[in-house]
């Protein structure tokens, strides 16, 4: 489903990733582990298309995203993010944020109401649609901001350091939901530098520093 | 269908940010107001003063004598050359009997003088009415050069005056709508680049779920047309009002001024072309400035 050849990115003639391959299949979960500046982030914008590799190729379902030219916000619509920062629209309330990209694609009023109530349930803030998103906690947010990604029923869901603000019992929650999505067979891939989080979760780990691959580690078979 | 619910999700997140604007969505339609406003007056007053001008033309007429001995024969050929001297509207031929007649019409009780006279004075006379106030100095420079005249009259003055005037106020006019225009379209822009930068997060989170560029892009257009057609309906009012109180003025202070051509002019169909011109304006402008700004976002 998604592939990395030999990918590299500079900026301004500091290599922030060098000579990175690995591949993912449809419904695999990927931590991708590293300290901060590790080119964690890089990876994730090279797959939502924000920046172009240097060198090397990305394939995704079979095309090379790096020779992509179509539109990429229909890419994004198959390739969700989720962000430290959130990222939601602060004057559109829960339920307005969730259904925004459905909205933008033109569903029907009713389709859009039956599939963001069915997302805000499994979130678990069907009681919370109608609030704005600085009365949230920030467990409470990126649980939005995971309903607005999954909304579309994207084939990859990538999330960069989205424990990164939050406490470790919420951390956990957030996982765990990822886990759920995962297990309706969404691909996900998640940055994290929290060390307790790949410990829990016995999930496939690409460990990277300065840029570079440093092992990838596959989940134990039990 | 669903472009269709694509374009009203469009208007509604349009509506939406003309409300959360505010303050800067008053700005915006005041400005377009006053600009609209003060385009209106200009246009009125450039047509009155055109109206003046007609007024005036109507009254304006060259007069000339013959030399009292020109026959009657000459007098025929030089009313057919005056006739198809380029700029002329109708030639009034008026003998020196007929012209006596009419000055004893006028004045009745000197009768007696002008019947006790051996010979009559007045010499045979032309009146010739000019179509255009431009047109008066090509027909005296013709009058001139008949030999058998012995002498013409029209108001020189009055006629240099008015042509100035017009001209003065014509070139005024253009000066003050481009500045309204300019003022109009300086707003707008600002309107619209403050509208964007107001509104950065939110462009950049959309970009990153997955939004077509369109949909960013055609809710500022919407807005444009909202805010100059709130703006454009309320300076037609206003500009409705103000024409018919200056006109009933204006009726007063020169009654020989006709207002029917004016108020031709000014009817529903000018303030329909009056709110498409804002409009057009606004989408030109926000064109511009969208694709100035987004470009970095959406290259």
């Amino acid at each position: 489903m998604l592939k990395f050849v030999g990918v590299s990115k500079l900026y301004d003639d500091k290599e922030a990733l060098s000579n990175i391959s690995f591949e993912l299949n449809k419904g695999d979960f990927l931590f991708i582990v590293g300290p901060s500046g590790a080119g964690k982030t890089t990876i994730l914008k090279l797959i939502h298309k924000e920046i172009e590799p240097t060198r090397g190729e990305i394939f995704f379902n079979n095309s090379s995203l790096t020779k992509y030219n179509g539109k990429v916000y229909l890419l994004r619509r198959k390739i969700s993010m989720i962000f430290q920062d959130y990222k939601l629209f602060k004057r559109k309330t829960v339920y307005e944020n969730v259904s925004f990209p459905l909205e933008i694609q033109g569903f029907s009023p009713q389709s859009i109401k039956n599939k963001v109530l069915g997302i805000l349930k499994m979130v678990g803030l069907d009681e919370q649609a109608n609030k704005f998103p600085h009365t949230l906690s920030g467990g409470e947010m990126q649980r939005v901001s995971i309903a607005r990604a999954i909304v579309n029923n994207p084939d990859i869901l990538i999330a960069d350091e989205p424990t990164g603000n939050l406490d470790w019992k919420t951390s956990f929650n957030i996982v765990d939901l990822f886990i759920k999505i995962n297990e309706n067979g969404t691909t996900i891939i998640m940055s994290t530098h929290n060390e307790e989080i790949i410990k829990k979760y016995n999930k496939r780990i690409l460990y990277i520093k300065d840029g570079k691959k440093l092992y990838e580690k596959y989940p134990h078979i039990s | 269908m669903k472009n269709i619910r694509i374009f009203l999700r469009e208007i509604k997140e349009s509506l939406i940010n003309i409300i959360r604007s505010g303050f800067l969505t008053l700005i915006s339609i005041f400005v377009i107001i006053v600009s609209i406003y003060s385009i209106g007056m200009t246009y009125y007053f450039l047509n009155y003063s055109n109206e003046v001008k007609k007024g005036i033309e109507n009254k304006i007429e060259i007069s000339f004598y013959l030399n009292r001995d020109t026959n009657d024969v000459r007098i025929k050929e030089i009313e057919n050359e005056i006739v198809n001297i380029s700029g002329v509207e109708s030639v009034k031929y008026i003998s020196p009997d007929v012209a006596l007649e009419e000055l004893i019409k006028e004045y009745p009780e000197y009768e007696s003088i002008f019947k006790d006279l051996d010979k009559n004075p007045l010499p045979p006379t032309f009146f010739v009415k000019p179509d255009s106030v431009y047109s008066i100095n090509e027909i005296t420079s013709k009058i001139s050069k008949i030999p058998e005249v012995s002498d013409f009259f029209y108001s020189k003055d009055l006629v240099d005056k008015l042509l100035f005037s017009i001209k003065t106020f014509t070139f005024l006019s253009i000066i003050i709508v481009s500045i309204f225009i300019g003022i109009f379209v300086f707003f707008l822009g600002s309107n619209i680049t403050v509208s964007i930068y107001n509104r950065r997060d939110d462009i950049e989170i959309m970009k990153l779920v997955g939004t077509q560029p369109s949909f960013i892009k055609r809710p500022f257009y919407i807005e444009g047309i909202i805010l100059s057609l709130i703006g454009g309906t309320i300076s037609s009012f206003l500009l409705n009002k103000s024409f018919s109180e200056i006109t009933k003025l204006l009726n007063i202070i020169l009654p020989f001024v006709e207002n029917q051509n004016l108020s031709n002019q000014l009817n529903t169909s000018f303030y329909i072309y009056l709110n498409l011109s804002v409009i057009f304006i606004s989408l030109i402008v926000s064109y511009f400035v969208l694709r100035r700004y987004l470009k970095e976002i959406y290259p």
